[in-house]
């Protein structure tokens, strides 16, 4: 540890931990140990090769655009956070019994206590590690059992860029037996650094569906960690979409605890200029007869850089598992990358497990049929564009959330057009 | 236990057939490693000073470096001064002429199902002739059909005399492909290597035999760090073939081997290997430390290069042939089966560099895992920017017999191409209780039925086997399950 | 209308036209037979200006416009329609916005008024009434889970939409039964009039019984060997193409 972003980092860990409830503190003092012996995560360590972090916010930060203010959905009860602080007057959360972290965190006998930090393995991770040493604000959400919330919750992030810097937020969500709910994360404009941490529990048959939409600027310096614990027969059902930043990175780490289980992440991602989008997935199969499926689909345009790591972990006792993982890259420029790892670490025989990857430009001749009917090129692979998330999209079941994140890729496309027209 | 798995469990459980000892004095380097040493190696070769300078130069980079740990391999650490570099029968000064081997090495090779008779050879009709090279601990015992290879001016000897005899061609060649500086291994074995074979075809020759060279470590606590260079020429062909088997013995053995592999233009390499190094008894006691490094440039045009390996021996594999494929349309191809069973660890895969314009690569890998084994598959498909119309197409198989084991695929794929395509798949499962009962109910017991399931499941690669080596790999394969149960 | 001149054809580096001449008044139905290999397949993707159908010499003329550099959406625009052998899946793209977006894109290049979506609907779901086309078969994805029939019948769906003036039929029996076939062919016949011409490129004489010709042309080694009426099919099936073409020869 000698750079000064990691001294200023440290400091800020040594500065908190006088100013919070006692057990907080405690908490926050381990993490900052481990930070001191481990730092930010760099490309040395195998897992952050590929998205090297502590270069990242190293180097000179991108100019952007003023963010604009993302239109409210109808029918969500809302978390509005702008530059990572919750606006508890322009929010609805209340509504759904979702709670402000900060106030949580400030209690001294909090009954956060007793979950936050619990999911899944986490301690060695660098970067929950360091949200953990810094948190301060966020939100809670309990879902009592066998209750099916009708109204998503829309956790609504606008990151300004100057006020964003060094924000370290933590979403806690659980649901108990039987209960249902749908998330809608959306991440715009610009933090200068700040990570998301979410910690999700899902007991015996629930059910969450989460839609992660990342519409970054160019500017965005974002890692977020997604931590989830599925018991039997409850799902978990992911829809990520993500338009990468200056270093954009979101980690799912789930582990399917309870036979019958099953995660079903679908990942669209459109990376243009010179962005870096990072999606690494870990799902572990701890349980007998549970399932999985990934599809990660992504579009590189201009110098842009994806990065997929996917890895299903299998253990002994977990027999039955059927766990498939696909990646499919669409590559518009000769200075885009698309980097895979889809990996496979299975320990129990009785299993069905299977990935895929893909890399390639459109189909050629889907191109050619389109266009021998009159569209013109440009048009036509906009069109196979769409048509390549479509298969996800149609998955996401609520209509009104299915038609945001639609328009984002539509907009993506208006928005690249010469980009996508043909390649580079 | 059930019958099933009785049965399978007496059919697997004979012995490594090749573990025996040859009793041959033999003369030793002091044991470790220093600077001594190499001058020791380097003057029992009667080697040239650049020679030596090679060494000492690859020596010197080597003990600044650190042993890889990114494998998904564990084994205690390896005290690289408890070994012998240098082991050799004691002979006559360079015994060239089979009437000049000792008769123990010759009861030796022909336990093992070696000819070095060209005559004998010759007497079979039906049987295609093998040039064979002997390596023996550190030196070569004899190579065969020399003098008719070099008719068509096909070079086939040992390393260590081409050292002298086309000092050119090495000098040339040598490190060009896998350079001094490439990994832990390969420094060291640029250190220290001993023997191995060098193989020059010459423009627009078609070798007429196939190539082999046969490697047996025999000496105890000797470790073997083999060379081999291959090159053709602008328009040639050679298939080689690759063989090896250690005594069985408690502790563990260290085999460090350099292949390289130049093809120029229009040339054709196919290489293939039976490895068959004693893997440590059932309790997963002795065996080799197999860290190798093969690596093919496939430097010419519409050069191809193509890896076939069966890996059955070894505690511990670590081996990733690969093909740096730069010439335009030129072709690399891995095709590989690895079987761990009992305590064996094996962490194998390829590399396949795109750097050319419509190059491809096909990689066929099936990993088969038993007892208490640990079988990785780690790959590397990277496409350069340059690289327009390449193409890829990996098909990873995995298979598990028995909870206890473990089967893993480590691939990366990276590509900078929008004009390239790259396929990858891969899958895991067991065998499916379906087929084994489809074969039982037709009256194959269960251990042919096992065999029978294993070798339809690594089909694709053992075809790409010549022929006499095919039918040895699909017995070795249904052996290699030893202990194994269904 | 259509004016083939002497047109050579690389595909891969390999020659596979090797002069092919022919004119196509309007109104006319003209058939391309010939063996495999003859070069048929090649005829369609190179009139309809599928990449890597490399012109070498020799021209198209289209209504006495050069248009053998034009890009396939351009020629489309000109009223030059291809039905494929074997039509497209194209998942995620439904068959309904697809045909939205080729009509209009027809209508832009050509500087005319594009439909709006009460006009188009009303267009789709006649011209699907008279080919059998279910509205289930209109929402779901381009060809996608289609039966052989079924894509053949929304290729003619979209020749009747779109309107050509050459429709070229590549193979349009392959894959169809005898009920299957007729179905097409009626279709096909209903779209015939003065102002549109046919190509009708096949192996067997068979779709000829369906769809008669007015000429019949027979391809083989690259280019035309012999041009004549519909009783040239019937020859061809009684004698086959090898003792046909030896006797144009």
């Amino acid at each position: 540890m000698t750079d000064s972003l990691s001294e200023s980092l440290l400091g800020a860990m040594e500065q908190r931990r006088g100013a919070v409830a006692p057990w907080l503190g405690a908490l926050q003092g381990q993490a900052t140990e481990v930070f001191k012996r481990e730092g930010l995560p760099n490309r040395r360590v195998e897992a952050w090769r590929y998205s090297d972090l502590a270069k990242a916010l190293r180097d000179d930060p991108v100019a952007d655009a003023t963010p604009v203010v993302p239109p409210s959905l109808q029918r969500a009860a809302l978390a509005a956070f702008v530059d990572g602080a919750l606006d508890d007057n322009a929010s609805s959360y209340a509504q759904i019994g979702a709670v402000n972290l900060r106030t949580a965190l400030g209690e001294k006998d909090s009954p956060l206590a007793a979950i936050i930090g619990k999911v899944y393995p986490q301690a060695g991770h660098p970067l929950v590690n360091l949200n953990t040493a810094l948190l301060e604000e966020g939100l809670a959400l309990r879902v009592p059992a066998g209750t099916k919330l009708d109204l998503p919750l829309h956790l609504r992030f606008l990151w300004t860029g100057a006020g964003s810097d060094g924000r370290h937020l933590r979403l806690l969500i659980q649901l108990e037996e039987g209960a249902e709910a749908t998330i809608y994360e959306t991440h715009d404009g610009a933090p200068t650094f700040s990570t998301v941490v979410t910690e999700f529990t899902l007991a015996k048959g629930a059910k969450l569906t989460h839609i992660r939409q990342e519409s970054f600027l160019a500017g965005a310096r974002q890692a977020a960690v997604t931590l989830g614990e599925i018991a039997d027969k409850a799902t978990y059902r992911a829809f990520y979409f993500s338009q990468g930043g200056q270093f954009a990175r979101h980690e799912a780490l789930l582990k399917l605890a309870g036979e019958e289980a099953h995660a079903e992440l679908d990942g669209a991602v459109m990376v243009a200029g010179g962005r870096h989008c990072d999606n690494t997935t870990v799902i572990e199969h701890a349980a007998p007869n549970a399932t999985s499926n990934q599809v990660f689909r992504s579009v590189l345009a201009g110098s842009a850089r994806g990065v997929y790591q996917g890895c299903i972990k299998v253990g002994q006792v977990a027999q039955k598992t059927d766990a498939r993982q696909l990646s499919r890259a669409l590559l518009l420029s000769h200075k885009a990358e698309i980097v895979t790892k889809p990996e496979l670490e299975i320990f129990a025989d009785d299993v069905k497990c299977s990935h895929g990857a893909t890399a390639g430009e459109l189909d050629a001749n889907a191109l050619f049929f389109l266009r021998a009917r009159g569209i013109p090129e440009a048009e036509a692979r906009a069109m196979l564009i769409e048509a390549f998330f479509g298969e996800a999209l149609d998955k996401i079941e609520n209509e009104i959330l299915r038609e945001a994140v639609a328009k984002n890729v539509s907009f993506w496309l208006t928005t690249h057009a010469g980009e996508a027209a043909h390649v580079e | 236990m059930s019958e099933e798995a009785a049965a399978l469990q007496e059919l697997t459980e004979q012995k490594y057939k090749y573990g025996f000892v040859s009793d041959i004095e033999s003369e030793f380097a002091p044991k470790g490693l220093n600077e001594d040493v190499i001058r020791f190696i380097s003057t029992k070769k009667n080697e040239p000073e650049w020679m030596l300078d090679y060494r000492l130069s690859a020596y010197r980079r080597w003990v600044n470096m650190e042993e890889p740990t990114w494998a998904k391999l564990h084994y205690p650490k390896i005290d690289f001064q408890d070994a012998y570099y240098y082991a050799a029968p004691k002979a006559k000064e360079g015994p060239h002429t089979l009437e000049d081997v000792d008769p123990e090495l010759l009861r030796t090779y022909e336990k093992l199902g070696i000819p070095l008779h060209e005559q004998e050879v010759l007497a079979g009709v039906e049987q295609r002739r093998v040039a064979v090279d002997a390596v023996f601990d550190s030196v070569s015992v004899v190579t065969t059909f020399k003098d008719e290879l070099a008719k068509v001016g096909v070079i086939f000897c040992p390393i260590s005399e081409a050292v002298h005899s086309h000092p050119e061609l090495v000098k040339k060649y040598l490190g060009s492909v896998v350079p001094d500086t490439d990994n832990f291994y390969a420094t060291l074995n640029a250190a220290v290597f001993s023997e191995g074979s060098f193989v020059y075809i010459p423009p627009g020759v078609r070798c007429p035999m196939e190539l082999s060279t046969y490697f047996r470590i025999n000496a105890a606590k000797s470790g073997q760090f083999e060379r081999t260079l291959i090159i053709a020429d602008a328009g040639a062909y050679v298939s080689y073939l690759e063989g090896c088997t250690a005594p069985q013995r408690d502790e563990n053995q260290l085999h460090a081997a350099v292949v390289e592999l130049v093809a120029l233009d229009d040339a054709e390499i196919k290489y293939s290997t039976v490895q068959n190094w004693f893997p440590g008894d059932e309790n997963g006691k002795g065996g080799i430390y197999n860290f190798v490094t093969k690596r093919a440039d496939c430097r010419g045009k519409n050069s191809k290069v193509s890896w076939t390996q069966v890996e059955t021996g070894s505690a511990i594999t670590w081996k990733y042939p690969s093909c740096i494929l730069r010439g335009e349309n030129s072709v690399g191809e891995f095709y590989s089966i690895a079987i761990a069973n009992n305590y064996q660890q094996a962490d194998t895969g390829t590399k396949m560099i795109h750097l050319g314009k419509n190059t491809s690569s096909r990689i066929i890998s099936k990993g088969i895992s038993a007892g208490k084994a640990q079988n990785t598959y780690r790959g590397l498909v990277s496409i350069n920017a340059r690289a327009d119309g390449a193409r890829n197409f990996t098909q990873c198989d995995s298979l598990l017999i028995g909870d206890q084991c473990g089967a893993h695929t480590v691939p990366y794929i990276q590509s900078k191409n929008p004009k390239a395509i790259l396929e990858h798949e891969a899958t895991t499962s067991k065998i499916s209780d379906d087929q084994l009962f489809y074969c039982l109910s037709r009256g194959i017991p269960t251990e042919e039925a096992v065999s029978l399931i294993v070798n339809g499941f690594c089909r694709e690669v053992l075809q790409q086997l010549p022929m006499e080596f095919a039918v040895e790999a699909q017995k070795l394969v249904g052996l290699s399950l030893e202990g194994s149960v269904g | 209308m259509l004016e083939i001149k002497d047109l050579h054809v690389n595909v891969h580096g390999k020659e596979i036209l090797k002069g092919l001449s022919l004119k196509v008044p309007p109104g006319e139905v003209h058939a391309i037979m010939g063996p495999n290999g003859a070069g048929k397949s090649t005829t369609s993707y190179t009139l309809a200006g599928r990449a890597g159908y490399e012109v070498t010499k020799g021209e198209i003329d289209f209504f006495g416009e050069d248009v053998t550099t034009l890009a396939p959406e351009e020629r489309a625009a000109r009223g030059i329609f291809l039905a494929f052998q074997y039509p497209l899946e194209i998942p995620g793209v439904s068959t309904m916005n697809f045909l939205k977006t080729a009509m209009n894109s027809q209508a832009k290049i050509r500087g005319e008024k594009e439909l709006n979506a009460a006009e188009f609907l009303r267009a789709v779901r006649a011209a699907a009434k008279e080919l059998n086309i279910s509205e289930d078969m209109l929402k779901r994805p381009l060809n996608v889970g289609f039966s052989g029939g079924e894509k053949k019948r929304n290729e003619t769906l979209q020749m009747a939409l779109l309107k050509p003036k050459l429709a070229i039929l590549d193979e349009m029996d392959s894959g169809l039964d005898i009920d299957a076939l007729k179905l097409v062919a009626e279709g096909v016949n209903k779209l015939r009039s003065p102002e549109r011409s046919f190509l009708v490129i096949t192996h067997y004489q068979r779709l000829l019984d369906y769809i008669v010709p007015d000429v019949i042309h027979i391809l083989a080694g690259g280019k035309i060997v012999l041009s004549g009426d519909k009783s040239l099919a019937l020859q061809l099936e009684q004698n086959g193409y090898d003792a046909v073409i030896a006797k144009a020869a």
